[in-house]
């Protein structure tokens, strides 16, 4: 008998981009008859900013390594000169 | 037959398992040629996969004439798997596209709760109401959906994108509608924080003001805007 399982990576793709290091994570969902993977993944995406944090370990270590203290008081500048840029 | 016959000093092999094909191993500078009354004829692969590195034409010096008129013109592919991307008009960086992907994301909306304060409505078919679809097409994002309020607040609608935005936060380009709330000139929108959008009232003067939303308030968006 068949068995379905379903699948996910919740680190897929993991990408680093920008000048403040968004970080954008594609988790990876599907499902597996057999071992083998039956139709298409599905996708799941995220980005954390600098200052924001991950309940995933993983993606967590990403953070603390990428968004230092500099990049965090980088970002935390640019917001504020966006701020006043856009009248908000 | 089984076994290994030598001809000009080339080597055929069938094996002993009747099932086995033709395995032909021939002298540097020589080609297998397939061949029905002295014409071409019939497919040649190398280790399972037509191998152009190693499929010539008979002259041995041009391309190969790919089977099922797979060419330059007319090639007909049912769902390749290209693992890197595709020149498209040109051979130029900017006839590159190296991505699609469609998905979902769950956006965060600063200073409001998921089902205490909005339920998004979007094409997002897993029947989530805290979920918008994205698509990406090359470094293009498209976006749509309904942000529906049930609460009232005063604030700026600063939403969480599936991909950071790259340029300028004025890079966001599409439209933005609202439903039942004051907005004298409209709904309006700018990229924020690298990530994120920001939906705002613009006022006959042009100001940018905070959105008082109640209960069945809405704004509706469609953008598209570039990401690295």
């Amino acid at each position: 008998m068949a068995t379905l399982v379903e699948v996910t990576n919740p680190t897929d793709k993991v990408e680093i981009v920008g000048p403040y290091k968004h970080i954008q994570v594609r988790a990876a969902t599907w499902v597996e008859k057999d071992g083998e993977i039956v139709g298409g993944k599905q996708y799941h995406r995220t980005v954390f900013s600098p200052g924001d944090s991950s309940d995933n370990a993983e993606i967590q270590a990403i953070i603390d390594t990428v968004h230092t203290q500099e990049v965090i008081d980088a970002y935390n500048a640019h917001l504020a000169e966006q701020e006043e840029e856009q009248n908000l | 037959m089984a076994g290994q016959t030598r001809i000009d000093g080339n080597l055929i092999d069938t094996g002993t398992d009747p099932n086995d094909i033709v395995s032909v191993s021939v002298g540097d500078g020589r080609y297998p040629r397939l061949s029905q009354d002295n014409t071409l004829a019939g497919n040649l692969t190398v280790d399972g996969q037509v191998r152009s590195d190693n499929v010539t034409d008979s002259a041995g010096t041009g391309a190969p004439a790919f089977p099922n008129g797979m060419s330059a013109t007319g090639a007909a592919l049912t769902d390749p798997e290209i693992t890197g991307g595709i020149y498209l008009g040109g051979t130029g960086s900017a006839n590159y596209l190296d991505d699609y992907e469609e998905g979902s994301w769950i956006p965060t909306i600063e200073d409001y709760t998921y089902s205490t304060d909005y339920v998004l409505l979007s094409s997002y078919s897993g029947g989530d109401s805290n979920r918008l679809s994205y698509i990406k097409m090359g470094n293009v994002v498209y976006i749509a959906g309904s942000i529906v309020f049930k609460s009232t607040k005063t604030a700026r609608i600063t939403m969480s994108l599936p991909f950071a935005y790259s340029g300028s936060s004025y890079g966001l380009a599409g439209s933005a509608g609202w439903y039942n709330f004051n907005a004298p000139a409209g709904v309006g929108f700018l990229g924020t924080g690298g990530s994120s959008v920001d939906f705002f009232a613009m006022s006959e003067s042009g100001d940018h003001s905070d959105i008082t939303v109640g209960n069945s308030d809405e704004i509706y968006f469609n953008f598209h805007y570039f990401t690295t």
